[in-house]
């Protein structure tokens, strides 16, 4: 407010009417906290937008360092997995496997199989 | 507890409604003096001290301490009211004859209380009354006023001396009434 010559008639005005005070009728607050009720949630909101802007930004480094572990070149080691050697000879392998069928085969009561050799079967 | 101004302000910000009805009831006399200058009547100036809480409230955060809490608050109320009365179209009136001036301004000011001067007030035009308020009280140069109200400087000068004539006028009156 700028003040006006204390004489005049505007500074007469102004010096009667610039610190008049008035009371509010009593219910004109319920109005107000009504309307301004939700600024506590927009403050939080605001709060948590700003928390957000840390978390986007923690998220965004973590995604840099998995691509770059995923991107980065291979190392020079074999990633077979050692196996372990085979005692048993293949041939004595199979055998064990028609025993195992005749011994099925014996436990469900049918004729015991009778495996032929190649050149039996061609004749 | 009382709460120290700065206090006040920061609980208001965070949107603490004890805060916020602490700050009104200390603010809102002031502010609804202003409002009842601009406004029509009373039930025009309680809206328009609603909604200039309402914005001082949002706002309130984005008041950086330069000059006084209260005439920033001032300055939202009374655009508050202008914007307001932007919507309805403020009339500008012609001219009106001056008054044989029989009385002292100090005599016609000096008789009435605040109250009843505003009651007066409140019985000129829309047009005179705001730019009297904008020039009188609150102290804007008419370049100023030009621009809030989106006037012409001279135009703003003219509606001041009429306004101001008008005033006189009824002041003149109501001496006379109470003289007799």
């Amino acid at each position: 407010m700028k003040p006006r010559d204390p004489k005049s008639f505007e500074g007469l005005l102004q010096k009667k009417l610039a610190e008049h005070q008035a009371a509010p009728p009593p219910n004109l607050w319920a109005k107000i906290e009504r309307e301004t009720a939700p600024q506590k949630l927009r403050f939080l909101a605001r709060r948590l937008n700003s928390n957000l802007h840390w978390l986007n930004l923690a998220a965004t480094v973590l995604l840099v360092v998995v691509a770059l572990f995923i991107l980065s070149p291979p190392q020079n080691k074999s990633i077979d997995l050692p196996l372990p050697k085979l005692n048993t000879p293949l041939q004595q392998q199979l055998k064990g496997a028609t025993d195992s069928i005749d011994s099925l085969k014996k436990l469900f009561h049918l004729p015991k199989t009778k495996t032929k050799p190649n050149h039996e079967k061609a004749n | 507890m009382a709460l120290e101004p700065d206090d006040l302000l920061q609980s208001c910000i965070t949107g603490d409604s004890r805060a916020q009805f602490r700050f009104y009831e200390r603010y809102s006399p002031r502010l609804y003096a202003v409002c009842l200058r601009y406004g029509r009547d009373e039930g025009e100036a309680n809206d328009m001290l609603q909604e200039g809480f309402i914005k001082i409230f949002r706002e309130l955060s984005a008041f950086r301490g330069e000059g006084s809490l209260e005439a920033w608050m001032c300055k939202i109320m009374v655009n508050t009211a202008l914007s307001r009365l932007r919507k309805k179209s403020l009339k500008f009136l012609p001219y009106v004859e001056p008054p044989e001036n029989l009385y002292t301004d100090e005599d016609i000011i000096g008789a009435l209380s605040a109250s009843e001067l505003i009651t007066v007030l409140n019985h000129l035009p829309q047009g005179y009354r705001t730019v009297l308020n904008l020039y009188a009280i609150e102290g804007y140069s008419h370049a100023e006023i030009a621009t809030m109200l989106d006037i012409s400087e001279g135009t703003s000068r003219s509606q001041y001396l009429r306004a101001k004539i008008a005033l006189k006028n009824r002041l003149e009156q109501l001496k006379k009434m109470n003289a007799r």
